[in-house]
Parts: C-alpha cells; structure tokens; sequence
C-alpha cells in the first residue's frame, strides 16, 4: 500500500455543464521500491476499499518524487526539481510520484479528500512511453489542459524542447508555474485570452512548425485530432497520448478500444486483412500512438 | 469436525464425484471441487472476459492458486468487437459493449494456450457463435486439443438465424444448440446462462436436456447508460452488459432457482468481491464461483478470495467447502 503525502489544489476551475465542478490538484503518493516510470506511462489509482465508485482510474504519472530518480536532477540540477519552503517537496519523504488531476467525477471528486497519511492502491507504471529516439530533431510538445501531465517528465528526457501549452482560461493551465522553471521555450494560448495568445493551441503550432519538428501532444479528442491532422499536412512525426475509460489498466477487458487503420489500409493496393485485428487498447497499445495510425474519423 | 462430508452436497446427478475423505483430525479443510469431473484444487475461477486468456494477470498474481481460468470467450474467426466507448462505471458496477473481441480458437491454441498450460489450474475455455453450425465447429476444434479441462459454452449470443435472437433467451433454441454441440464433445460442458430471461429454470431445464453437464449463471444483465446533457448514450453500441457487485443479488436468485430446478453443478457468477460474496453463492447451491469485475478492482482478489473461504471454513469448523453447497436454510 502506498501511502498519501500530499493533496493540494492547485487551481480553481470554474464549473461548467460538461466538465462539473472543476479543479486540479496534485497529489503526492510515497511508493516504496518505486520501479523505474518512463514519460508517457500512467498507473491505476484505487482510493479506498469501496465499490461505488468500483473502478480504478487511469492516471498520467506527473512526477517522480525523490532525488536521483527525478529526470531534472540530472539535467538542471537539485534546486530546479522540487524546491518547496527550502525543502525537497516531499519533505524528504520519498521515493514517490506526484498525480497531477483534474476533477471530473464522482471518483475523481472523492480523491480530493485524501489526506497525507492515507493509504491508496497503486498499480503500474502500466502503458508505453514517447519514443525518445528522434532527438535531433526539433521537439514540440503540445498541451491542452490536463494533457500537460506527461510533458514535465518527458522535457526532463529531452535535451531541447518547446512547449505549446493551451487552456479553456487562465484557470485551465495547471502547474503552469513548474513549466516555466524549466528551461524550455513555452507559449500560451487560451481560448478567452486571459493569459497568452487568444485562440487554439493548434494555432501556436502552426506558427511554430517546421519541416524538422516532430510533435507530441496530449489532450482533448478534439485537439489531438486537429494536431494529427496539421502533422499529417506537413508530412512531420506526430505521436499522441490517448485518455480512454478503461477498467483493468493491463489488456485484459479490452474495453479501452481505439480504432486504427489496418496495415491493409495503410499499404498500396493491398486488401485489408480481415483476420487483423482493427482495435488497439489505448491501455497496452498505448496510451501513445503514432498519429498515422490512428483512424481519427471514429475518435 | 469428522461430520457427514454428504450433508447439504448434491452427490448425485452427472458428474459428481466423491473426493477421499479428509482425515478428520486435519484443520486444513478440504477445498477441492469437482465439476462435472474437472477436479479443480479449489472453487474460485476466474470469469470468461475479465482475465483476458491469463498471461495478461499473470505478472500481478500466482494463477496455480486458481481452481480454473476460464479464458475470453472465443469464436471460430478473430472478431473484432463493438465500436468504442465500450465500457463505462455505474452504481456499484459497470456496462460493457466489448462485443465478444477475441483472437480466434485457432490463434488460441497456437499463441494463448501453451502459456496458460505451463500453470498448475485448470483452463476452461469459453466459446460462442453466431448460429448452431459456428458453435460446432469450434466445439470441434477444442475437442481435440490437449491442456483443455472443459468448455463453457456461453449461449448470450444472437443467432443470425433466428433474426438474431439470443440462444440463451429461447428454451428451444438453447436446447437446439446445447444438444448439437454436445453430439461433437466428450468434454466436460458447461453452459452459461443469460439472466436476460422470463425464467431462468425454463432455460436451466432445456440445458440439462440437451445434454450439459454443469450451468454456469449469471452472465450481464442487459442494460444502458446515458448522458443527460449530452443525451448520448455512453456505449458505442448503446446497450450494454452490467456486471459488479450491482447485479449480485438478481445472480443468487438465480443460482438459487437453479439448483432447485436442476441437478447439474452449477457455477455461480455475479458481482463476488470476496470470500463472504463466494459462500453466499454456495450456499444458495454453487459448487464453484467465478470472480469477474473484481479482477479489474484488485488483480489479486481471486487468490484472497481463495484464501478467505479456506479461513471461513476454518474458523466455522468446515471439514468441506462442498459441505456449504445448497445449505440455505429456509
Ligand atoms: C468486460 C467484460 C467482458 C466479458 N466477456 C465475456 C465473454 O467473452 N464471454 C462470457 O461468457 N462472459 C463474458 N463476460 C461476463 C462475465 O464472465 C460474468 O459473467 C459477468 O461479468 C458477471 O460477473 P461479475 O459481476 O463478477 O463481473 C464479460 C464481462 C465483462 C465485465
């Protein structure tokens, strides 16, 4: 059983019809023999011995608690990873990982109650990671609300980033403040103008996109949709993180299908096998995916 | 202890067997079951669709302290299942519209079973089709492939033949399609009930006369989800499966009905999250259980539940898990 250290709101979403009463929070869990997570990766989050809510939740892992461990350590020293009050956040409490969450539900809901000291029921890390392989070229992360989670730990991996990074308001970019004590070129967009650009964040990428860059993005359907499309139009990698409901978290239940294009429909001239399996699980598939593959006029 | 092992144990009726009889003086009771002559170390299983073909459980929990797995259910082509979202939470439960996804009975055999064949338990396999012909063929193809312990034919299917009636909702053609499967099997058959039914005792009968020799019930029961802003269903497909602790008591009704219907071992199924839930269903007369939605909550229930009947027999001073079964008392 790991164990809460920590429980915050870190920003005050406004409520609205769709989304409820929002809010982001992180949350800090002391994991022992802490396994090694790579950027991309999420675990499987129980709260309490309930059944209602039944499930666990999927959630991005935002941060590794705990020195040595912490990707930014190595590339910009102690003192930009984690300084809280002089102290390493976790009070010296780790190893660990930090969940960055949005409140959407009831589960979710429930989660802002935990208090330091509670035990929660961590399973992972689970899911691929980004491909880091592509480093030479020019790396553009694109964000949109919550979808910033995996960004922190992958701009830890990657030596030269930049960061789009947009929100519905000011109040829909959380951890801004972690982001700009890294030292990544950032741009902001919302959709009110109330802090950046005013407009979509797929509009800082089309200003930003060269024939060298390569994406990576995380967030709404929607958005990941348009960016798939842009990268598409100018022939660049693109690689997506998907957010699906899923209910095992490891491949068993196959409920967190996504539906790809066969290798039938991808080759020239070939008929589609039907024996091909047309569904991926967003949970052992992913949560990353090669833009390419996805069949997005079904998402 | 030492008392009758018989009492409140159907001994009789196809395929159950008397197991040695435990030394009396022993305080480790005896937990071993036999089903329709699959002799099984205990009676936790895991339920078709919830533990994937086991590899997938395999690296989080010790599948040689199950009883069986009982794999996805398959059919004689891969089929690609439902359109997505494809699960969603409700109270205390949750619908799926997986729609059968599964890899095949032969890439089964070829890429799945000899994993599994490598544990110490037993491998049930689940199959279905779409008309009688499809559940032969696969009948056909198990029947001949060593490391299976027995079928589970699960008949909440529809039936492109029948204007895609659901066999399991149909005393005539469930007794069609278990008694045609039965001419190509010498395996142990276990037929899975649908709960989506007027009577569940009509379709127990009609399976035990065509030839099964254990039930296994319940299945999901049918049901929906929708979104009242968006007023879209949640599922792709609309209508979905409800499992989880929500449908535990319509499934001990069931299984209750059943075994006063039927003679056949029955295999409870329905929203079990622990120890406790297990003897509630042997006691309203399964021999067996089978955990499903509960794997997805804790990958190690059905080993704690394993252990926790071990202790509820212990602590009630229980010679024999068997000695539970059908003991209600009413
Ligand atoms: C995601 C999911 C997939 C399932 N797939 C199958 C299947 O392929 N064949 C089958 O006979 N039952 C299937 N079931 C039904 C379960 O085996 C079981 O009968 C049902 O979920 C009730 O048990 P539970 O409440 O413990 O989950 C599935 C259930 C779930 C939740």
């Amino acid at each position: 059983m790991a164990k809460v250290l920590y429980n915050k709101r870190v920003l005050a979403f406004p409520y609205t019809e769709d989304f409820g009463a929002g809010g982001y929070y992180k949350l800090g869990i002391r994991w022992e023999d802490l396994p090694p997570i790579e950027p991309g990766q999420f675990i499987m989050l129980r709260i309490a011995k309930q059944i209602d809510p039944l499930l666990r939740r999927p959630f991005g892992v935002y941060k590794i608690l705990g020195h040595g461990a912490c990707p930014h350590t190595k590339n910009f020293g102690m003192g930009a990873c984690l300084p809280v009050r002089g102290r390493t956040q976790t009070g010296g409490k780790g190893p660990g990982i930090e969940i960055l969450y949005r409140v959407v539900g009831r589960g979710t809901r429930l989660m802002t109650d935990l208090k330091p000291g509670d035990s929660v029921d961590v399973l992972g890390p689970l899911g691929n990671s980004f491909p880091l392989e592509i480093r030479s070229q020019e790396v553009i992360m694109v964000a949109g609300g919550i979808g910033i989670v995996p960004f922190y730990m992958l701009a830890g991996k990657l030596k030269k980033a930049r960061l789009l990074f947009g929100g519905r308001s000011k109040d829909d970019l959380p951890a801004l403040e972690d982001f700009k004590k890294l030292k990544i070129d950032m741009e902001v967009s919302t959709d009110d103008g109330s802090v950046g650009e005013k407009g979509l964040v797929t509009g800082l990428l089309l200003k930003r996109l060269s024939k060298n860059s390569v994406v990576y993005a995380c967030g709404s359907k929607g958005m990941l949709k348009e960016v798939a499309r842009i990268a598409e139009g100018a022939d660049i990698p693109c690689y997506v993180s998907l957010d699906n409901a899923m209910a095992c978290g490891i491949g068993a239940c196959l409920g967190c299908a996504v539906k790809v294009k066969g290798q039938g429909a991808r080759g020239k001239g070939q008929e589609k096998q039907t024996s091909e399996l047309i569904y991926k699980m967003v949970c052992k598939d992913g949560p990353v995916f090669d833009a390419r593959e996805i069949e997005w006029e079904e998402i | 202890m030492g008392r009758d092992l018989k009492m409140g144990v159907r001994g009789q009726g196809s395929g159950v067997r008397k197991t040695k009889t435990p030394n009396p003086e022993s305080r480790i009771p005896d937990l071993s079951v036999n089903i329709a002559g699959i002799q099984l170390k205990n009676s936790v299983m895991t339920a078709s669709g919830t533990f994937g073909y086991g590899e997938e459980y395999a690296p989080y929990m010790n599948l040689n302290r199950l009883g069986a797995v009982v794999v996805k259910g398959l059919s004689l082509k891969p089929r690609q299942g439902n359109p997505p979202p494809r699960i969603v939470e409700t109270a205390a439960g949750m619908l799926n519209s997986i729609g059968l996804q599964n890899v095949g009975v032969e890439a089964f055999i070829e890429k799945k079973l000899p994993f599994l064949r490598k544990f110490d338990t037993k491998v049930i396999v689940n199959f279905f089709g779409d008309s009688i012909d499809d559940y032969c063929e696969v009948a056909k193809v198990l029947d001949t492939t060593d490391g299976i312990a027995g079928l589970e034919m699960n008949i909440s299917c529809p039936n492109k033949q029948a204007g895609w009636l659901e066999f399991g909702t149909n005393p005539d053609l469930t007794f069609r399609v278990v008694s045609a499967v039965r001419r190509f099997t010498k395996l142990p058959l276990i037929v899975k009930l649908s709960p989506n039914v007027m009577d569940i005792t009509v379709i127990a009968k009609a399976a035990a006369d065509a030839g099964a020799d254990a039930l296994s019930l319940i299945n999901t029961l049918s049901g929906m989800a929708v979104d009242a802003y968006t007023r879209r269903p949640k599922l792709g497909n609309i209508i979905g499966g409800l499992s989880g602790p929500a449908i535990k008591p319509v499934a001990l009704k069931m299984v209750w009905q059943a075994f006063k219907t039927v003679k056949l071992p029955l295999i409870g199924i329905g929203g079990i999250m622990t120890a406790e839930d297990a003897i509630e269903f042997m006691i309203v007369g399964a021999s067996a259980i089978q955990i499903g939605t509960a794997n997805f909550v804790d990958p190690q229930v059905s080993v704690k539940i394993a252990d926790g009947i071990e202790e509820y027999c212990q602590k009630n001073k229980i010679a024999a898990v068997k000695e539970l079964v059908g003991s209600l008392r009413v």
